[in-house]
């Protein structure tokens, strides 16, 4: 449900980037040695998915928040649902756990997106 | 001197329709360049040098451009052909090399892969043959350690290395004509003798047809046999290097070798062409040069001069008499050398 919304926006910014990145040199390079325009695309691709991949980090946090709502509207079981919950019941130690979860998601997300970015980008390294 | 025929255009007009008017990009443009020849391109920028060989290549936008005229390349019009038989002949019997080295690689992929790519979309071959065929090309082009650069990644590289392993690239099929679209002007100096050097060098042992684009004359008089002096999308003069540096014929021409700097001769000042190039929307009527031309008289702004041999002994495009060009050009030298006395 939340990712459809979303998946929206990431549409637009494939796009948007594809058709920045159709304008590079390195695709006028790729075609002129005589690539297939298969090829052309996926050279274009990997350059316009990397900034996909970095905003994709920070949504899932949003996501996490965002879930809250609509697990506590439609009455859905879950984390968001249970903070609802534990936050009437003034349960500190449950909201305590809950946020925690929630912010070790986060958390784990992003080391996996800077990691993944690196495989992507050879001219990102960590020292 | 010269070999086969490998490439002739015919008649070239590339016209950009945009809201604010068509853009005459090339317009009427004709020219030869035969085996073991390096033919230089001269002009300003925005002259169509670009342009031209783009449209050659179908690197530019066949939607917003109208082409006409005919580009025959080893015996086939390249304007004809489709896309799929186009890319064909892309890379592996015409290849090109560009200005730009440090944007022309992709930052993600590694130089030797990117190489090996350009092997593998016209040939078949296994992978170990490949990597050879790579590394052999990267060795010939004066990359040092070849085998441990082939997994270097662009940035690794310096902007001179950059430039040589595009060269590697545009050769691995052992190509009929290259064409170099300014590959010195994001070099230093230094390196830029050294690439011109090599392209040479390729081209003696490869025994190919070089196109050099360039707006830098010296360049043109260090490498090329053949010189076309290019001006708002025509050709203003055409001819073999001694004919067209010794003996000039287009007031364009000299313009252009006027404003070399010479550092052999103290106190000469730098002699700069009046105004700006034209607008390609609204070119000039008559001779596209007469606005800015000081030698400039009746039929200039009315009749469009074609490229073709005048009787001064190579093709150029002026109204001005053989014998009106020979004493305007010695008058124009002498006045340069008697400012050095």
């Amino acid at each position: 449900m939340l990712a459809v919304t979303q998946a929206a926006f990431y549409t637009r910014m494939v796009r948007g980037n594809m058709l920045e990145v159709q304008g590079e040199d390195y695709i006028r390079t790729a075609r002129a040695k005589g690539l297939p325009e298969r090829s052309v695309i996926r050279h274009a691709l990997r350059s316009a998915l990397t900034p996909v991949v970095t905003m994709y980090g920070l949504d899932l946090g949003i996501l996490m928040g965002g879930a809250i709502i609509t697990e506590a509207i439609f009455n859905i079981p879950g984390i968001g649902g249970l903070v609802v919950d534990a936050i009437q019941d003034a349960n500190f130690p449950v909201i305590m756990g809950t946020t925690l979860v929630a912010s070790f998601a986060v958390i784990a997300a992003n080391l996996v997106v800077d990691i993944i970015y690196a495989s992507l980008d050879p001219r990102v390294t960590y020292s | 001197m010269t070999g086969e025929l490998l490439l002739e255009v015919k008649d070239l007009h590339v016209h950009f329709p945009t809201p604010d008017g068509v853009v005459k990009a090339v317009d009427g443009l004709s020219f030869k360049v035969h085996r073991g020849e390096t033919f230089g391109i001269v002009g300003e920028s925005g002259s169509g040098k670009s342009v031209t060989n783009l449209t050659a290549l179908g690197l530019i936008d066949r939607e917003k451009a109208r082409v006409s005229g005919e580009v025959l390349f080893m015996g086939r019009d390249l304007l004809k052909l489709s896309a799929g038989e186009l890319r064909k002949v892309r890379g592996k019997d015409l290849s090109m090399i560009f200005q730009d080295p440090f944007a022309c690689l992709h930052p993600f992929y590694r130089v030797g892969d990117q190489i090996a790519e350009a092997i593998l979309c016209h040939a078949e071959m296994d992978k170990r043959r490949v990597k050879a065929r790579v590394i052999e090309m990267l060795d010939a082009v004066g990359i040092p350690n070849p085998e441990s650069r082939y997994r270097d990644y662009p940035h690794q590289y310096s902007g001179g290395m950059r430039q040589r392993a595009m060269i590697a690239m545009a050769l691995v099929h052992n190509p009929a004509l290259v064409i170099a679209d300014e590959p010195t002007t994001a070099l230093d100096v230094t390196v830029q003798a050294q690439i011109l050097e090599l392209i040479d060098r390729i081209k003696k042992d490869f025994n190919i047809g070089v196109i050099l684009i360039t707006h830098d004359l010296g360049v043109v008089a260090d490498v090329a046999q053949s010189v076309m002096v290019m001006y708002a999308g025509r050709g203003a003069e055409l001819g073999a290097r001694d004919r067209v540096f010794n003996q000039p014929l287009h007031p364009y021409s000299w313009g252009l070798l006027e404003s070399i700097p010479q550092i052999d001769q103290k106190g000469t000042r730098l002699v700069p062409i009046e105004g700006a190039p034209p607008s390609l929307i609204h070119v000039p009527k008559g001779c596209p040069f007469h606005p800015r031309c000081p030698h400039r008289f009746e039929p200039c702004d009315k009749e469009r001069p074609d490229l073709v041999d005048r009787g001064g002994g190579h093709p150029d495009a002026c109204h001005l008499s053989i014998e009106d060009k020979k004493r305007l050009w010695d008058e124009r030298e002498s006045r340069r050398s008697k400012v050095i006395a």
